[in-house]
Order: structure tokens, then sequence, then C-alpha cells
């Protein structure tokens, strides 16, 4: 564990708004993608993510930051990651995007999670407007859909 | 039944949830992403994703992995998804074609009263489409399962996990 002052290795990350962040090596590689890059050698020091961009980089620093450091108890670990995910639903999206293109398995798993509870016991009218999905089929065809899924929509509400 | 307070509360977790740039972000994702999203939900509410837009029908309908009957928790509608589990998943015919494609079922889970051959229709489908987890647990009247003597209803667990 950490003890001697030894040098930091650091490396420097470029987003797709050409940012550079330099940040310590091993807060880094527990995104699978850089882990992998770095292992295979074939990055250098300046490890381009051009589907990141340096918003969105800000926060999964902040994140990774949080969950290199062993010294946070479970719990409170538990609530950075419910108060990490209290943002608009779009900056969601990004951190997916992102947490999807880096490998960052926990992290995407929290995000989904607070996708999934938005979802959760709504309505399909409901969802659809709230996530903007447009529905592309006739009345016909929905009320077959339905008709096929009775079981998944009995007591179900229209609102 | 709702009240009209409930309503309310709904039309305000909407305009919390809206980010109003109108755009339609979550059906861009990735199918995996997406199943991701519905791992967390139980398979109701995964199967209500079906009617939002094609493109959920589609992943509901042919890429969406774990089928676990178990989380529907209602007593009343079992006949119907056993008539569900027997027509779409066990035959794949319909219109729906359910698992039509060749996408592989990583989990199937039901507890249901069903016929030999219903029963026989879901495992063969499920070993089919390589099924990873099979957990079953089914009631058989006796007269629909010949060989069993007359002591109705009983019950038989099977499981399999394979890897």
């Amino acid at each position: 564990m950490a003890t001697t002052t030894t040098e930091t290795k650091m490396l420097t990350l470029c987003t797709s708004d050409k940012q550079q962040f330099q940040i310590e090596e091993t807060i880094a590689l527990q995104a699978v993608t850089i882990r992998n890059m770095v292992e295979d050698e074939c990055a250098s020091n300046v490890i381009p993510l051009p589907n990141v961009n340096s918003k969105i980089m800000i926060q999964i620093i902040e994140y990774l930051k949080k969950h290199v450091d062993s010294s946070v108890s479970k719990e409170d670990m538990e609530k950075f990651d419910s108060a990490f995910v209290e943002k608009k639903l779009s900056e969601i999206f990004d951190i997916i995007l992102a947490a999807n293109y880096l490998n960052i398995k926990n992290l995407l798993d929290i995000c989904c999670q607070r996708v999934a509870d938005v979802m959760k016991n709504k309505s399909p009218e409901w969802v659809r407007r709230t996530f903007n999905i447009v529905n592309d089929f006739t009345a016909e065809e929905e009320a077959k859909i339905r008709k096929e899924h009775e079981w998944a929509f009995e007591g179900v509400d229209e609102d | 039944m709702e009240t009209i307070s409930a309503k309310k509360k709904k039309l305000l977790n909407a305009n919390k949830e809206d980010d109003r740039s109108g755009e339609d972000r979550i059906s861009d994702l990735l199918d995996a992403v997406l199943h991701h999203i519905l791992f967390f939900l139980p398979i109701r509410s995964i199967a209500q994703t079906c009617i939002l837009s094609k493109r959920w029908r589609d992943l509901w309908q042919y890429s969406f992995p774990d089928l676990d009957f178990t989380t529907t928790t209602s007593h009343s509608n079992a006949s119907k998804t056993i008539k569900y589990l027997t027509t779409h998943i066990a035959k794949g015919t319909n219109h729906g074609h359910l698992r039509a494609k060749l996408c592989d079922i990583r989990i199937l889970r039901f507890r249901a009263q069903l016929s030999f051959s219903h029963l026989n229709g879901l495992i063969c489908r499920a070993i089919r489409h390589n099924v990873q987890e099979l957990d079953i647990e089914v009631a058989m009247e006796g007269s629909n399962f010949e060989q069993t003597p007359a002591h109705p209803p009983s019950t038989c667990s099977i499981s399999l996990i394979s890897q």
C-alpha cells in the first residue's frame, strides 16, 4: 500500500475537445479500456479518448478518484454513488456512453440503475414522455402487441 | 385507482426528469447498454417497454436475454403469463416470432402450472437457444402428466446452470 513517496506515475488523458487531464495512473487504470491500452503499450504518455468530452471527463475522474480510495467505507461509497447519479437524465446518458466506452463497470451499473429507477412502475405513456420516445406504431399495431402481452399490462394506468 | 395527488406527483416527477431537449437519448443506446438498464427491472416492466416503439419491441422480442418470470408477483394474471410462455416462447409462433432470430436466451426462470407438452416445448426452446440458466418449478395436474398417478398437483423443480 501507499508508503514511500516514490514518484507517482501519471497519465495524460486527452478528451474529444482536446483538453488534457493529468491523473495518477492508479486512478485511470480502473477504466478497463485505459488499462488495456496501457498494458498493450499502445498508449504513449497521452491517451486519446475521442468519445469523451471534457465536461464528462471531469465527472468521471471525480468518480474514479473516490473509488480508488480504499479508506472509504462501503457505506460512504454507497452514499457517494447515490449522490453522484443525482443528475439530469441527459447527463446520465452522457456518462453511460462514456462508462461503456471506458469500460468502468460500477459506474455503468449505478447509472443504468438510475435510469431503471426512473422507468420503474411507470406506464409506457409516461416513459415515452419522459425519455422523448416517439411512438412509431399504428393504433392497430399497438393494440395487437398489448393483447399479446396482456399479462404485462394488466392493471397498468393509461397515464 | 389513483388519487389526484398521486397524479400531480407523477406530473411533477415528469417535469423533474424532463430535460426539455426533446431528444430521445435512450433509444440511441446500444442494445447491450439497454439490456443493462432493463436488468434492474422486473420482467413485467421490461415486457411493457415493447410498446414504446419498434426499437423497444425488437429489443424485447429479439434480443433481451434474461427471461425471469418469477418476478411477476400477481397470481391473478398467472394464466395469462403461462399463455404467453407457451404461445410465444415455447413455440415462437405467432406474428411476434419471439426469439425467431438466432439470439440466445441466457436465463429462463418460471414457476407455473403447465402441461407436460408445454413444459417440454419450453425446455427444448431454451436449450436450442443455448440457455445458460434454466430454473423451472412446475406444478402438474395428474391429467396432464399421464405417468403420474392422481396425486395432483405434484411439484417438480428443474435447475440447470451451465458453465
